[in-house]
């Protein structure tokens, strides 16, 4: 089964096609071609998940946005993690520290 | 507990870490492919600006010489008819998109960049020497205080071990969400892609309206070009006619004329439409080429197999 990023390049070389077939077809043709492709350029937006009707522009830059924000979560938990183990090393070297006191005593 | 059951007790606990450690190398989006596309969306950008700037700028220049041939022609000036013409609002919100898009490119290089996991496992390394040095040091003052202690030399390697496989899997967690991310984000970026260069989906059958929207922006600033060089015009005939002030009319000229072959040299950039899709073409491919890695089963199940050899005697061995 093809994932949605391979279908939406598969739609994308079809709406290509369809827009040079346009072109070159004899105008009798064109509608037809047409209407094709604005089914595919839907279905490319179906997959995009734009809503209905909605500002495809305004989606788009709130969709690049909002993901740029959950890669910049992933980076924070990633330096999360890595001041944790930091902080578990300081906390054995102090650990070390009083247990060669402790030796000395 | 035997040493066999101890082993086979913690193998499954083990096999999952391992596993999940293993295939965080066998796919991930690389710091190199982010790059790509962080370029390629940065060009993108860029060149779809410098059109938009010419346009503007372009506006600005016009105003100012038709005043001038007006002024000179010593007609009345007006710069209300000129401040009708107006950049395409389509071109401002489609670099609006990538705009955007430039800033998630610039997430996934960050995310993607090797001296972050560099870090984590400097860390990691850091970690399991505080702890053995804590081993080692204890056992010492435990010693000095008549306890017996006996000596466990494979502590450290089996800590070191540990933290390995815990950094391997904060990294594989990553990638998998980043992952997540980037198959999510591909057919909007194949859209933007169209939106970009033919503009929003029309209704219904308006075919022709498609394709038109980055010739419609080319037209303007030819527009704007012939415009400039019909007032060029009106200033050299003001040059040959009149017999006041010839050499600030002149000098008027010259700026002017270099102002036309700016504007000329900023229109053929523009209207070079196969450049702009070949730069988000490139910007679409990059981005696809994040999920290209394919997550080899077998080859990590060898993995694992191997790493558990290892896990192993040091696990038999740290047992009382």
């Amino acid at each position: 089964m093809l994932s949605s990023a391979e279908l939406a390049n598969k739609l994308e070389a079809a709406i290509v096609s369809l827009e040079s077939a346009y072109a070159t077809a004899k105008k009798s043709d064109k509608s037809r071609i047409a209407r094709l492709r604005n089914v595919f350029w839907a279905q490319l937006e179906k997959l995009a998940g734009v809503p209905v009707g909605a500002d495809v522009i305004h989606y788009l830059t709130a969709e690049f946005s909002g993901a740029a924000n959950r890669v910049q979560k992933i980076i924070e938990d990633r330096d999360k993690f890595n001041s944790s183990i930091t902080t578990a090393a300081e906390l054995f070297n102090t650990l070390s520290a009083v247990a060669a006191i402790l030796a000395v005593l | 507990m035997s040493r066999q059951s101890f082993y086979f007790s913690t193998k499954p606990f083990l096999g999952v870490f391992a596993l999940s450690a293993l295939t965080a190398c066998s796919f991930s989006p690389t710091s190199e492919q982010a790059q790509k596309f962080g370029g390629a969306t940065a060009l993108s950008l860029g060149s779809l600006r410098d059109a938009g700037a010419a346009g503007n700028e372009m506006r600005l220049q016009i105003a100012i010489h038709q005043e001038a041939c007006r002024y000179l022609a010593g007609a009345p000036a007006s710069l209300a008819v000129l401040s009708k013409e107006r950049a395409s609002p389509p071109l401002e919100a489609r670099i609006d998109i990538l705009d955007h898009l430039v800033d998630y490119a610039n997430s996934l290089v960050a995310a993607t960049n090797p001296t972050l996991t560099a870090r984590l496992e400097t860390s990691a390394s850091a970690l399991a020497s505080s702890v053995a040095k804590f081993t080692d040091t204890a056992g010492e003052a435990l010693t000095a205080s008549g306890t017996p202690v006996t000596s466990n030399p494979a502590i450290a390697p089996a800590v070191k071990l540990i933290s390995s496989v815990l950094v391997d899997l904060v990294e594989y967690e990553t990638r998998t969400r980043l992952r997540t991310i980037i198959e999510d984000m591909h057919p909007k970026i194949v859209l933007a892609r169209r939106v970009i260069i033919f503009g929003p989906r029309p209704v219904g059958d308006q075919f022709e309206v498609i394709g038109g929207r980055l010739q419609d922006a080319h037209e303007y600033l030819v527009r704007l070009s012939q415009r400039t060089k019909a007032a060029r015009a009106c200033v050299l005939r003001h040059v040959r006619n009149s017999n006041s002030d010839k050499i600030g009319a002149y000098r008027l000229f010259v700026e002017m004329d270099e102002a036309s072959r700016q504007l000329d040299a900023r229109i053929s950039l523009f209207s070079d439409r196969t450049r702009l899709q070949r730069l988000l073409d490139a910007v679409v491919e990059s981005h696809f080429a994040l999920l290209s890695d394919e997550v080899d089963f077998v080859q990590s199940m060898q993995k694992i197999q191997k790493i558990l050899a290892e896990i192993h005697p040091i696990i038999v061995a740290s047992k009382p």
